[in-house]
């Protein structure tokens, strides 16, 4: 990532990173986790579970900072975010598939 | 052999453990799984409910404690009511109890009660807590009792469908408001606060991470904590109210979620607000427009507990007391003789000690002479301030029948009594009169035997008036022959109040003297 | 914790309100629930004094529902438990009274029966709550109540409950009345090592693999009656619920789990019906007239069946000690050699409709009653004596069996 001018705390700045696990057969698709996740790291999926529900889909992966949110959102334990590290912010991907909140 | 470290599914299996038919849950893949019973997942909670967030944010919350406050999960319990919320008892893998409806906070008083040590909390919904059970709800708030009571308000009764109830904003639409509610709903924080709750919040599940940081300290908070967590409705509320989009085809699949979003625009984070203020704004068609969110009340002030304990001590003493007296009683020779069945009739007015008087009649009877004796008393407002009656029945035999048939003796002291219950006394029977309190009528029973004692004048003498039945006992006891006199002496000592022994013994012993003098002239 | 702290022995002059209490302390009940209602007042006001001293919890809650529903929270914390009322108020049990069945929850329920409906006579006599006892909660079950005569018996039988509860793991119900329980007599308070306390079947921490628990199973540490209870706190995570349920307490909304559950409840009280029915019998072998009767009744009848005997008629006594379960092989054996059944009641006929219904038209069932208000005549029951034995039945002076026809004089 560039910045216009260099934070000066950049070095310290660590950025958490998530890594999100759906439980698909476990979701009944309220679309709270996708509607709320301050990352937008998700969306819904087109297909379906065996519910007939559709789940979650994880489509910006790397822009998870490991809030939770989405897991303790979900009603149906069907969401939770592992701690995947940090890593320093220049590596955060610039590149979004959704729309930044 | 299962081992430690092996996965607790695994570990099941080898212990031969078959998981039940109907779940298709498979345990260990989420980390909330541990608190909960995978066995009867999923829950029946519809898509798009706030029920499942509440009860993850509660989990979430619990495992905190687990993890930073070293809380013991098989030392909580959770106790449920009847209803959706109801069910959270039955997806926790904790000691839980899904109870009747509205009964969960007295069984949950029950619990915490006769076992200190546990962690009590109640979780339940709003036509539970505040409708059938709102009773329950303001007096554990008023003991301050140390439990953590968990209100899911989705504003109305969601598992019988969807009808108006206690939290129905002014209104809106439920299933038996059609045309709007005519009611008015509960401020819950304001009822719980008012009613002495010692910590109150609110939060709407949209805000998972506020309301488990709240419930974190509720649980913690010792006294009574309640928390209202607003959820919604996806299937019943949702349907006939603006928040979940109505009818409108678009929003159709996912109102619980159109209801949320919505939360998220009516929030309003206002910690300390004065609970009076805190509650929920509708407008003029029941639409949900603010709801004041945030921790509005936390003091810590003694809890119930705390007073039981207290009080403990003082009944200790007390009973070391009354132990002595008992070890204290003397173990005086039974009546050999057959005493044939005997009744007496006491009566006088309310505060002349009546019924002390039939009473240490009769314990003198049973106690000391090992006699059979029946006591009984006019109970109600007849026995205070006017008129006071009781009767004993003594004698060998056993007593089947256990009121008077026909008095042999009375103690009569007052004109209302002598008018009352001279009729019953038997022929030759012996009346015995308080003669400065009662005077006889001028066709006055010839058929019986009266003798006449100025008991409250001889006990005035001796320095207390009270003293009078007793006088009245020692003159009865010296006539009637039916008790002997150490046993009257004996239970005359210990029925009277300690100060007064020696002045009713004076009192005893004088009547008595009175007695024999008027046996000895007849 | 000292069992025995605080215990009172010997003999005492004693109400028997307070004699059920302490009945229920030597029993080992460490809490109460109540809610003031004459005349079962005392019960309360004795173990609020009382149950302090032996390390116990009194507390008196907001309504009788909740009087009920925290005796069994109580219980499940593995503590024994009373609570107690009279009519106004066991109406009110009834409804959690249910929930303790279905969760097989020992604890005792005192009625201190006095006339009703509704209000009726707070501080006078009846035993008008019996059919209540026995069907007053929905749904089916079985239920035991014991009536007692005396203080000394409000005392004995309150052990018995107790006793009943902790072995069949269910509420046991004492249907005391106004008479019995506002009356002072004699009680002899054993020592408790002379009296048989029963506890429940209970599993502890480590004793069974929580996960094969099964809380409504048989299994380690049943008593051959029913499965072990387990008190909270003990690891093994229980779930117990008053719907319908299945071994582990899970619900299970379907015919098959109802029929294993309700069997389950009534087997365990029938199949043992011989070792819980009391009954007191006199003079049944010559009898031509049984006077059946239980609680204050069969004491004040005990007076008239003396009274008949000297007239030549030949009277049996059968006490029902236990109401319910009720004795039907006893009364049917009866009914096969004897002319009739006299029932007493302080109520307008209850218990009665069992002796018809044993007796099954094999023998005349007479029944000599009265709602409440005050306990039964001797002329009344002895007309009544009279009439079964088909002799002459004479005047007598009092009316109280026939109805008031004018209340203005």
């Amino acid at each position: 990532m560039t910045y216009w001018r260099q934070p000066l705390d950049r070095d310290r700045v660590q950025v958490p990173r998530g890594i999100v696990h759906i439980i698909e057969e476990r979701c009944k698709g309220c679309g709270f986790c996708v509607e709320f996740c301050p990352q937008r790291v998700l969306v819904m999926s087109k297909h379906t579970n065996p519910k007939g529900y559709h789940p979650p889909e994880l489509i910006d992966d790397s822009h998870c900072v490991n809030c939770g949110l989405c897991a303790l959102l979900c009603p149906d334990f069907a969401i939770y975010v592992e701690n995947g590290g940090t890593y320093p912010p220049d590596e955060v991907d610039t590149i979004r598939r959704t729309e930044a909140k | 052999m299962p081992e430690k470290g092996m996965r607790r599914s695994e570990r099941l299996h080898m212990m031969g453990y078959e998981p039940p038919d109907r779940s298709d849950w498979v345990t260990g893949l989420h980390p909330m799984d541990d608190l909960l019973r995978g066995e009867r997942l999923p829950h029946i909670w519809c898509q798009g409910c706030g029920l499942g967030t509440a009860l993850t944010t509660f989990i979430a919350a619990l495992q905190w404690l687990e993890r930073e406050r070293g809380w013991d999960m098989d030392k909580v319990a959770v106790v449920s009511g009847i209803g959706c919320t109801g069910r959270i008892a039955g997806y926790v893998r904790l000691d839980s109890f899904h109870t009747t409806h509205g009964r969960a906070i007295p069984f949950a008083t029950g619990l915490k009660l006769a076992n200190p040590e546990m962690k009590v909390i109640v979780i339940s919904g709003d036509g539970d807590m505040a409708g059938i059970g709102g009773n329950h709800l303001i007096h554990a708030a008023r003991r301050n009792l140390d439990i953590t009571v968990i209100c899911v308000n989705n504003f109305n009764y969601g598992m019988t469908g969807g009808q108006a109830g206690p939290t129905t904003p002014h209104e809106a639409r439920a299933v038996t408001a059609q045309y709007g509610n005519f009611e008015y709903p509960f401020n819950l924080p304001y009822l719980a606060a008012a009613s002495g709750a010692s910590f109150v919040a609110r939060w709407t599940v949209l805000h998972a991470r506020r309301l488990e940081w709240t419930l974190r300290e509720a649980m913690e908070h010792p006294g009574f904590s309640f928390v209202e967590v607003i959820a919604p409705c996806s299937t019943a509320y949702a349907r006939w109210n603006p928040e979940g989009r109505g009818m409108d085809p678009e929003h159709l699949r996912r109102r619980g979620l159109e209801v949320m979003k919505y939360y998220k625009a009516a929030g309003r984070i206002t910690h300390d607000t004065h609970p009076k203020d805190a509650g929920v704004k509708v407008d003029e068609k029941g639409l949900i427009t603010e709801i004041v969110e945030g921790k509005f009340l936390q003091e810590v002030r003694p809890d119930l507990q705390e007073a039981l304990d207290h009080l403990a001590a003082r009944a200790d003493k007390w009973w070391q007391v009354e132990k002595k007296a008992l070890d204290d009683r003397p173990h005086l020779p039974k009546s050999s003789s057959h005493v044939p069945r005997t009744e007496v009739q006491l009566g006088g007015f309310g505060g002349q000690g009546i019924i002390s008087a039939g009473k240490i009649i009769g314990q003198a009877a049973a106690i000391y002479d090992g006699l059979e004796v029946c006591f009984t008393q006019s109970y109600g407002p007849e026995a205070r301030g006017g008129a006071a009656g009781s009767q004993v029945v003594l004698g060998s035999d056993p007593i089947h029948h256990p009121h008077l048939i026909q008095p042999s003796t009375m103690i009569i002291m007052s004109q209302g009594a002598y008018a009352k219950y001279l009729s019953f006394l038997a022929p030759n029977g012996v009346l015995l009169i308080d003669d400065g309190l009662v005077e006889l009528a001028e066709d006055h029973r010839q058929d019986i035997t009266t003798y006449g004692l100025p008991a409250t004048r001889i006990a005035e003498k001796l320095g207390n008036n009270r003293a009078a039945n007793t006088v009245m006992l020692g003159f009865w006891t010296a006539i009637a022959g039916a008790v002997s006199q150490d046993a009257m002496r004996q239970s005359v000592a210990e029925s009277v109040p300690p100060k007064t022994i020696d002045v009713n013994m004076k009192a005893f012993d004088e009547g008595y003297r009175k007695g024999i003098e008027v046996l000895d002239r007849s | 914790m000292n069992e025995q702290r605080g215990l009172l022995t010997g003999e005492h002059f004693m109400l028997g309100d307070h004699a059920a209490a302490e009945g229920a302390l030597l029993a080992g009940c460490r809490f109460f629930a109540g809610y003031p209602i004459t005349p079962a007042t005392e019960i309360a006001e004795r173990m609020s004094v009382r149950l302090p001293q032996v390390g116990g919890v009194y507390i008196q809650m907001e309504d009788e529902l909740a009087s009920m529903n925290a005796i069994l929270g109580a219980s499940w914390a593995g503590i024994k438990s009373m609570t107690a009322t009279s009519g106004p108020g066991f109406s009110l049990m009834m409804e959690n009274l249910g929930l303790g069945i279905m969760l097989e929850t020992p604890c005792v329920l005192i009625n201190v029966q006095r006339g009703g409906p509704s209000t009726g006579l707070p501080t006078l006599v009846g035993q008008q709550d019996m059919m209540q006892a026995r069907w007053g909660s929905h749904g089916d079950y079985e239920i035991i109540a014991l009536a007692p005569t005396s203080p000394q018996e409000l005392f004995d039988l309150t052990i018995r409950a107790f006793n009943l509860a902790e072995k069949f793991r269910t509420p046991v119900l004492v249907m005391g009345d106004a008479e019995v329980g506002h009356m002072t007599e004699k009680v002899v308070i054993p020592s408790p090592d002379e009296v048989e306390i029963v506890h429940r079947p209970e599993v502890r921490k480590g004793d069974v693999e929580p996960d094969l628990f099964r809380v409504f199973r048989d299994g380690t540490g049943g008593n051959g009656y029913v499965s072990p209870m387990v008190a909270v706190g003990q690891g093994y995570r229980i779930h117990v619920t008053g719907l319908t349920h299945d071994e582990r307490g899970y619900p299970g909304m379907n015919a098959r789990t109802q029929d294993w559950n309700v069997h389950r409840l009534i087997n365990k009280i029938r199949a043992h019906r011989d070792e819980i029915i009391q009954t007191e019998e006199q003079d049944l072998e010559d009898a031509e007239v049984v006077v059946v009767s239980y609680g204050i009744s069969a004491r004040t009848s005990l007076w008239p069946i003396e009274l008949a005997r000297r007239e030549g008629i030949k009277v049996g006594y059968l006490r029902l000690i236990t109401v319910w379960p009720f004795p039907d092989e006893r009364i049917r054996e009866l009914a096969k050699g004897i002319r009739a059944f006299v029932v007493p009641e302080l109520n307008m006929g209850q218990i009665i409709r069992e002796v018809e219904r044993c007796a099954a038209g094999q023998a005349l069932v007479l029944g000599a009653n009265r709602p409440g208000g005050d306990i039964l005549e001797p002329e009344q029951v002895l007309n009544v004596i009279r009439q079964a034995a088909g002799r002459p039945v004479e005047a007598v002076g009092s009316r109280s069996h026939e109805p008031v026809e004018t209340l203005e004089e």
